[in-house]
């Protein structure tokens, strides 16, 4: 079991790595000069040099890339252009808006999901049936901010139930703080809840169809307890895995969710980055974001062993 | 005569497929004395598991219904028991083992805990209590080391061991009669005998009634005192075990016992019995077995024959024997 | 008996039927819009839905129903150019990777694995920040980033389907492996393919959505269904039809492919085959 923990473990750096050059490279390739940006459009002509200079712009890819990884390991981000703070600054002052947002909405969206995939599946090719999976499949279908605009128009607007935009840190009111997330945190649950669910059905339908729940029928045990003991253990197992993308997906989703709503998270600060060409911003954020995607499936992997045995011990 | 303790009355359990409505148990009645050990005896797929399954009505729902025929436990009708009734039985009164050991054990909790529910919801112990009942259990089946046992996994034991816990986990509730569905076809042949020692251990000393199901006329020999030979989801043949191994009168049990190779006899073919089973989808008139016969009649062909007595206890289905004995 | 199984389930048929209404729409649009979609009329500003234009004018007069009419067009465009990028990349890749193992199989899925780590918006974010807006690059953009989908998925049918025996045969009897993997093994891994393009088709046009809506899509004039809802989110108050329209017309079309989608796989997949 420890040895499974431990060779898990050693698989997250190459890809850490990986995603870190990519993350590098794609903002190398970003049209536009950051030096440029930095000093202005009016700055004199030595200026420009001076500053690449500084920003070391003149050294060849590989130590670029070299120097700014030894940066990050320090937990040096760099410096946000357009603020002039330490970009790592201004993370740690967003991460707790994107993690709470992010965090309602998954809560909002297991209570969802869970049951429903579970009656859905139990319930196999009735109509109850068909009507979750309708529904779930219309979660899929329907563009995540569309939702997100639809919910402001008719709760905020129409019906003034609940306001639109602002953020309220919950350490300060919390009350009015979920008053703040539920909108937005509701209309993105709607989206990863409908995954959850039908991957947790046809867990469900598969897990049932095995020998070992006609054996706890055979013994007598009742429906209830072979649904939510027997089945439901097994089916979970793959279903952490896409929970374990949905967080991921949070994350993306913070992006647009936080722009709709004015929450100011990560997600909000790269966006505004991206346009203002605030590359350090961009860059730090990137790497936040991944690294806490991989960090996210690591524990799902961990997990996984509790909900099946089984994996700790192959090879 | 005692009142039989299983008594299953022209039981017809079909599989409603998007290919056609498969036949799989077309009419098969037969009874279970108390202490006594019955077999069913037939090839894959000629319906035996499926005989024993509508029993304890865990027959897979859809696609499978029982759609007629009676199942009377000590008396009392199965059929239309309500599920609360039904579940105090199974597992308890009747208890029923599979082929494959490693399936019919859930793989995400321990093996005490499974075995241990046995005894959680049938006899009202905690959690705590059901251990040292479960260690019991198991020991009394020879499982070495019992204590540790229980917190292993299902995957972490051999096939045979596995096997012994779900006997465990079928007689914890010291059951009235005990369905073994192909209980060794899945281990080796060392491991065969031992579960069948046990299993017969186990009748003799609680006076336990089985129905052992297999392909194996091997098996069927030491470990019954009746045996029913299945084809094509009807009877072909049944009576006591002694009198079918001397006197085989169905064409398809002479087939099997000459199918098997004599140790000390020269034999250049193998034996084998000609044709294949029937498609389920599409039976023939008359007489299911017909087509592969070495005895066919003209009749074979267009009536269906019934259940004839051919000696002591001993019925066989065959136009052959439409006058009496042979 | 394909064909049974797949209508069994009355899902399914309805997503066929989205499929085909929609790809009608696109089909015939030229015959369908009542209004030039580009055409500005400033008098019409921002109206309601009428019997004249049946879902109303956006902000510069034009005509809804038209431009959503048009914009079946865009969608199917986006759809069919992503989905085929990401299945030729996807394909070649998971094939090379599932067949010769080893550490071309590694790299391969080393990189996959990194570019699936980045959600998918920020990655299509990233390639568009290099590349620059416009439905091309968007379209590249969101092939790119599916492509890790489509490899993992044939190379686990290549890596079961490496080991059976006829490919044995096949290279017993003087196969190269170009032959193996194109007449072999490639053939049986279309299951998957397809229903993943099926859902990847719906992916793609809501991923158009999401960038347009942040910018990065189609440039004005085209009436793309993401733009048009763009253009109307500032407008949201006082005309709520013109996010509103687009909106159902993309849950539409991405509903139809799910459903089909859901459906294929049902049949398709042979573990469910009973």
């Amino acid at each position: 079991m420890r040895v499974y923990v431990i060779k898990r473990i050693l698989t997250i750096v190459p890809v850490i790595l990986l995603v870190s050059l990519i993350v590098f490279l794609l903002i190398h390739f970003i049209p536009g000069d950051p030096a440029l940006v930095f000093v202005g459009e009016d700055a004199a002509p030595g200026e420009v040099e001076r500053i690449r200079f500084e920003m070391g712009l003149d050294q060849p890819l590989y130590i670029q890339f070299g120097t700014w990884l030894a940066m990050v390991v320090r937990g040096d981000f760099g410096e946000s252009i357009i603020y002039q703070r330490p970009v790592i600054d201004l993370i740690w002052e967003r991460l707790p808006v994107t993690l709470s947002f992010g965090f309602f909405s998954m809560l909002i969206s297991l209570m969802i999901a869970i049951p429903s995939g579970i009656l859905a599946a139990a319930n196999q090719n009735t109509y109850k049936d068909y009507f979750f999976t309708f529904i779930a499949v219309l979660g899929i279908s329907i563009p995540g901010f569309w939702l997100a605009l639809m919910f402001i128009f008719t709760f905020s607007l129409k019906l003034g139930w609940l306001p639109a935009i602002g953020y309220i840190p919950l350490t300060q009111d919390f009350w009015g703080g979920v008053e703040c997330l539920i909108l937005p945190s509701t209309a993105h649950a709607m989206l990863t809840a409908a995954i959850v669910a039908r991957m947790l059905r046809s867990s469900m339908l598969e897990v049932l169809r095995q020998d070992f729940i006609t054996t706890a029928r055979g013994k007598g045990l009742p429906e209830r307890w072979v649904i939510y003991k027997h089945a439901l253990k097994n089916a979970f197992a793959p279903t952490l895995t896409v929970i374990g993308f949905q967080i991921g997906a949070v994350i993306g989703g913070s992006i647009i969710f936080e722009t709709i709503f004015t929450l100011p998270g990560i997600g909000q600060m790269i966006y505004t980055a991206i346009g203002d060409r605030d590359y350090p911003v961009v860059q730090g954020c990137l790497l936040v974001i991944a690294f806490s995607f991989v960090l996210v499936n690591l524990v799902v992997d961990l997990l996984y062993s509790y909900f099946d045995p089984r994996i700790t011990y192959e090879r | 005569m005692k009142e039989p303790l299983l008594d299953v009355i022209e039981l017809k359990t079909y599989f409603y497929t998007l290919a056609g409505v498969v036949r799989a148990v077309d009419g098969v009645s037969f009874h279970l004395n108390q202490g006594e050990r019955l077999g069913i005896v037939g090839e894959s797929g000629c319906g035996k598991s499926v005989t024993a399954r509508p029993i304890l009505r865990i027959v897979p729902s859809p696609p499978g219904r029982i759609v007629s025929g009676q199942i009377n436990f000590k008396g009392e009708c199965l059929n239309q028991l309500p599920e609360k009734k039904m579940n105090k039985i199974r597992g308890s009164k009747i208890s029923m083992i599979y082929q494959e050991p490693m399936s019919s054990m859930n793989p995400a909790f321990t093996i005490g805990n499974q075995v241990g529910e046995v005894f959680r919801f049938h006899h009202g112990k905690n959690k705590k209590e059901a251990v040292k009942d479960v260690i019991d259990i198991m020991d009394k089946v020879g499982i070495p080391a019992p204590e540790k046992r229980v917190n292993d996994y299902p995957h972490q034991l051999s096939g045979g061991m596995l096997q012994r816990v779900v006997i465990s986990m079928a007689i914890a509730s010291r059951p009235e009669i005990l369905i073994a569905d192909e209980p060794t076809t899945a281990l080796d042949v060392t491991i065969q005998a031992q579960i069948l020692e046990i299993i017969n251990n186990l009748t003799y000393d609680t006076g336990m009634s089985l129905i052992l199901i297999t392909h194996d006329l091997g098996v069927v020999a030491n470990n019954v005192d009746r045996v029913i030979v299945m084809y094509s989801g009807v009877i072909v043949e049944s009576g006591e075990v002694r009198e079918i191994f001397k006197n085989p009168s169905h064409p398809y049990t002479q087939g099997l016992f000459n199918c098997i190779p004599r140790i000390g006899r020269q034999q250049d073919v193998l034996d084998e019995i000609a044709g294949v089973v029937p498609n389920l989808l599409n039976l023939p008139d008359g007489c299911l077995f017909a087509i592969r016969c070495p005895f066919v009649k003209e009749v074979c062909h267009h009536q269906k024959p019934v259940l004839i007595e051919v000696g002591p206890e001993h019925y066989s289905r065959c136009w052959l024997y439409s006058n009496g004995a042979k | 008996m394909f064909f049974k199984r797949l209508i069994k389930n009355k899902l399914t048929v309805v997503g066929a039927v989205l499929i085909t209404l929609m790809a009608l729409m696109a089909i015939l649009s030229p015959w369908l819009t009542t209004h030039d979609p580009y055409k500005m009329d400033f008098k019409q500003r921002l109206n309601p839905p009428s019997q004249d234009h049946f879902l109303g004018t956006d902000e510069y007069g034009r005509d809804v129903y038209s431009r959503i009419v048009l914009g079946s067009t865009v969608a199917m465009r986006v759809g069919f150019f992503s989905v085929s990028l990401s299945l030729i990349l996807g394909v070649l890749l998971g094939l090379f990777s599932g067949y010769y193992g080893g550490w071309t199989d590694s790299i391969i899925m080393r990189i996959m694995d990194a570019v699936v780590t980045f959600p998918t918006l920020l990655l299509a974010i990233g390639i568009m920040a290099v590349l620059g807006p416009g439905l091309i690059n968007l379209m590249i953009a969101i092939g790119v980033v599916y492509t890790p989908r489509f490899a993992r998925v044939v190379r686990s049918s290549v890596l079961s389907i490496r080991e059976k025996e006829y490919i044995e045969a096949a290279r017993v009897t003087g196969c190269n492996n170009f032959s193996i993997i194109f007449q072999h093994i490639l053939p049986n891994c279309w299951p998957p393919v397809i229903i993943l393009s099926t859902i990847n088709f719906g992916y793609a046009i809501l991923w158009e959505a999401a960038l347009s809506y942040l910018g990065l899509g189609a440039p004005p004039p085209t009436p793309s269904w993401g733009s048009v809802l763009s253009e109307g989110k500032d407008f949201m108050v006082i005309a709520p039809w013109l996010t509103t329209f687009p909106g159902i017309a993309i849950a539409f079309v991405v509903l139809g492919l799910n459903l089909f989608g859901d459906g294929l796989r049902d049949v398709l997949d042979p573990r469910l085959k009973e």
